[in-house]
């Protein structure tokens, strides 16, 4: 048996998902988290079934790639758990009649938050709402669990409803609320005070900076922390000796040596240095990447949870406007900043053509993932912190610019912010740490082994001798225009598949502060890594990655020239 | 009482929505929201950018432009 949870945006089926089948799904406060569908099974209870999470949909009538997938799924399914948000019945019901009207399925009316209803001082009469829909209705709370027993109960005598609709939708659903829905008058809380300061500005200004600067300094201050107290210490102390152990067992020189360990300078390991398998493969990720990705998404996962993404997202609405899109980008983008997957895939949100196209290049061109930024700050931030900066404001400039010109020469018109704006919620400790493993899952599955086949790929170029054909073929841009080493060009190569490998690459060139801002955005901006491609290239379809490929090689040749000559203009590096 | 449309409504005004002067697709995507025609409404902000309602227990960012084409009774 085929199930299906569908519903509105933001009313927690990807909760309820992972409390009936265990899988492990990204839930969050804000519409539009889920974005593809995810499968899972489950058997208790003597229910053995498929459950499927679809992404949420207004109508049966999509008008975005997401809700298409949603729509398709619902035609599918052989039972459909519809859930509501019990704490806005008279919209949701509006997709509930429609399922009960044209779909001919069995359907259970999950009303999800039902904790939620207590607080908000509303009171449902679920025997009474059961009754006007013809169909089971089960109260449920997906965070605590509540219902869930009986709402699998109620799957195997599940019919479909005999219903008949008198009159038009909206005169029923006000009718029904009159029936089932009572009022109760409560008290502003503290979350309604802050609800309403932070879109009024200049309150909501002013939140907003407080957010993102506390954000940026706990993500840097838990990032650094681990890294000087955690994992430099436990690389030199434990992890040192036994690569040294290792170097002599194979001897130094010959081919498995270079491979696995790598340049060991004068008897010490420099792991920025050495390259190999084991010294740099493993380093990078585990004690250069992963602190800074624990603590961005640390970060996220409590912004999210919390609800503040759709605030953002009208407050930066005038800004997005002008490069060809609005505030509700701001979840590609900000999705981007950790991986760039996620970010991409989050274009399906989008209704127009060339809305995604702006976003995706744009995320492609000047978001630089978690990876990639904790890399610059390793490498460049030995320096000092503005070096950093400076590489962050280039981009920023990049983006804004290459959207600007997007917007002006493409056609069509920006769309129009519409957006629903969830209540804040307490973010719970629970959820926020499934949440945090279901992403460094992520990163160890589907990035460690590409962290190792780049080593591995720098190692084989090297030795095939191919980073110096293309050296010198491509010199003429590296060199004269970027003002960068012929060598760096391995980087770039190495850049399709890792941008943390890419940047660690530019450490043994010796390069100056200069040529290291040239580098780390070149290798930001020339192209995205290939998992991003991947999914840009099925979202965009083939003719519009090629575009898009050729806006980011452009920017990439002027951007790296411009910056050389400006920094050296400023006598920087 | 005054038929004005929602850009023009003042923040924290409550009002009924008389017309919605705007293509069938956008006329359904405010439905889904819970707006239309006939519906209370109560604006929360009123800023350069979106305009921000709240509609039952729905809060809705809403665009300058297609706000502009919610005609509103004030109450």
């Amino acid at each position: 048996m085929k199930i299906i949870l569908a519903g509105n945006p933001n009313v927690g089926k990807s909760v309820l998902f992972s409390r009936l089948t265990g899988a492990r799904v990204i839930a969050s406060n804000y519409p539009g988290t889920t974005v593809g569908f995810t499968k899972g099974r489950f058997s208790f209870l003597g229910v053995v079934a498929e459950l499927a999470d679809a992404p949420g949909t207004y109508s049966l009538n999509p008008t975005s790639k997401a809700e298409e997938v949603a729509v398709n799924l619902i035609k599918e399914a052989d039972l459909i758990i519809n859930v509501v948000d019990a704490t806005n019945l008279e919209r949701n019901l509006l997709f509930t009649l429609e399922l009960l009207l044209k779909i001919k399925k069995p359907i259970i009316v999950v009303l999800n938050m039902w904790d939620e209803t207590k607080h908000k001082g509303i009171e449902i009469d679920v025997d009474k709402l059961k009754e006007a829909l013809k169909v089971e209705v089960v109260p449920t709370c997906g965070l605590t669990g509540e219902g869930v027993v009986e709402l699998i109960h109620k799957i195997k005598n599940a019919k479909v409803p005999d219903f008949v609709l008198k009159g038009d939708t909206w005169s029923f659903v006000g009718e029904t609320l009159r029936k089932v829905q009572k009022l109760h008058h409560r008290h502003h809380s503290f979350w309604d005070a802050i609800q309403e300061l932070s879109i009024k500005p200049p309150w909501a200004w002013m939140i907003a900076f407080l957010v993102l600067f506390l954000s940026f300094e706990v993500i840097r201050f838990i990032g650094e922390g681990l890294i000087n107290y955690i994992f430099d210490p436990f690389f030199t102390s434990f992890y040192s000796p036994f690569i040294m152990k290792l170097s002599h067992l194979i001897g130094e020189g010959n081919f498995i040596h270079s491979i696995l360990i790598g340049d060991l300078a004068g008897g010490s390991i420099d792991y920025a240095l050495a390259f190999g398998l084991l010294t740099t493969g493993i380093y990078v990720p585990l004690a250069m990447v992963l602190p800074y990705v624990f603590s961005f998404y640390l970060v996220l996962g409590f912004l999210e949870d919390l609800g503040y993404l759709p605030r953002l997202a009208i407050l930066f609405d005038r800004i997005f406007h002008k490069i060809g899109l609005h505030g509700y980008s701001i979840v590609p983008m900000v999705l981007g900043l950790g991986c760039n997957v996620p970010g991409a895939l989050s274009t399906r949100l989008f209704e127009e053509r060339r809305e995604k196209f702006i976003a995706a290049t744009l995320l492609a061109v000047a978001v630089p993932c978690m990876a990639q930024t904790s890399m610059i700050i390793g490498i460049l931030g030995r320096f000092g912190g503005q070096y950093v900066a400076v590489v962050f404001l280039i981009l920023a400039i990049i983006w804004f610019v290459l959207g600007k010109i997007l917007n002006r020469f493409l056609k069509g018109c920006s769309p129009e912010i519409l957006l629903e704006i969830p209540p804040y919620r307490r973010p719970s400790v629970r959820a926020l740490l499934k949440k945090m493993w279901i992403r460094l899952r992520g990163f160890f599955l589907d990035a460690f082994p590409f962290v190792l086949l780049g080593v591995l790929l720098v190692n084989i170029l090297y030795y095939l001798k191919i980073i110096d054909f293309f050296a010198y073929l491509f010199s003429p841009i590296v060199k004269s225009l970027w003002g960068l080493p012929r060598e760096a060009i391995g980087s770039l190569i190495v850049g399709f598949l890792r941008k943390d490998v890419a940047v660690g690459m530019l450490r043994p060139l010796n390069l100056n502060i200069r040529q290291l801002i040239v580098g780390s955005t070149v290798l930001s901006v020339y192209f995205p890594c290939v998992a991003t491609f991947m999914v840009l290239l099925r979202e965009l379809g083939l003719r519009d990655m090629v575009k898009s490929m050729l806006i980011m090689i452009i920017t990439a040749i002027v951007t790296g020239a411009t910056v050389n000559l400006v920094l050296s203009l400023l006598n920087i590096g | 009482m005054s038929i004005i449309n929602l850009v023009e409504l003042r923040a924290s005004r409550e009002a009924v929505v008389v017309n919605i002067v705007g293509g069938i697709g956008a006329r359904r995507k405010l439905e889904n929201l819970g707006v239309r025609i006939g519906s209370t409404i109560v604006k929360k902000s009123s800023t350069q950018g979106p305009v921000v309602i709240n509609c039952g227990n729905t809060q809705i960012a809403i665009g300058r432009g297609l706000a502009s084409k919610i005609i509103v009774k004030e109450l």
